[in-house]
């Protein structure tokens, strides 16, 4: 398939994650998905700067946060993250377009990432759905690539 | 991707039956067809014997 063409339904957009390398599952039920990228700067300001700041890029991170629907039987949802994140299991984690049906649109971009998760919440309130929100943080490289 | 496993899965954290239908990256689905998880079994031949 071609790079898709115009701008993509958010909905397309899927988060794969498992224990091991290119063995990624859907995270089932999601609502909403977003990675977010930082880039720490270094001041490096001095008396010749003419009293205007003056910066250099440092450390880059980046985090994923995730929430989604309570579902028991789902194959990769709220009951696997939390054994995930009991037992500090590293992530391996796509982050990527599958259009309008379920596979990953060839051409297209995604995040391919290594990460924890630092926070996981399961929320339930009265007459309402049973939900969940995650934060995984991303550890080493943040890889951008053509989907093949 | 959605696959349906042939044959039962039990790798990588994950234990599914045949049959059992995920939706998975692009380059899981490249292993599990390499290790011959989505192609579904031979059928064999059995072999009337005529009495």
């Amino acid at each position: 398939m071609a790079q898709t063409t115009g701008i993509i339904n958010s909905s397309s957009i899927r988060v794969f994650l498992g224990t091991t390398d290119d063995s990624e599952v859907v995270i089932d039920h999601v609502t909403e998905c977003s990675i977010s990228l930082t880039t720490d700067m270094r001041d490096i300001t001095t008396k010749t700067s003419a009293g205007f700041k003056e910066i250099l890029p440092g450390l880059k991170s980046a985090s994923m946060s995730v929430s989604g629907l309570f579902a028991e039987d789902a194959t990769n949802g709220y009951n696997q993250l939390v054994v995930h994140q009991l037992a500090n299991e590293k992530l391996f984690v796509v982050f990527t377009n599958t259009g309008s049906g379920a596979t990953a649109n060839t051409g297209d971009e995604q995040f391919d990432v290594e990460g924890y998760i630092s926070s996981l919440e399961q929320t339930a309130g009265v007459e309402d759905n049973v939900g969940f929100s995650m934060t995984i943080e991303v550890t080493g490289t943040v890889v951008r690539e053509v989907i093949a | 991707m959605k696959v349906t496993i042939q044959k039962p899965y039990n790798k990588n954290g994950w234990k599914w039956p045949a049959g059992k239908v995920v939706d998975v990256s692009n380059k899981f689905a490249a292993k599990l067809k390499k290790g011959g998880y989505l192609d579904k079994p031979e059928k064999k031949e059995t072999k009337k014997i005529k009495e």
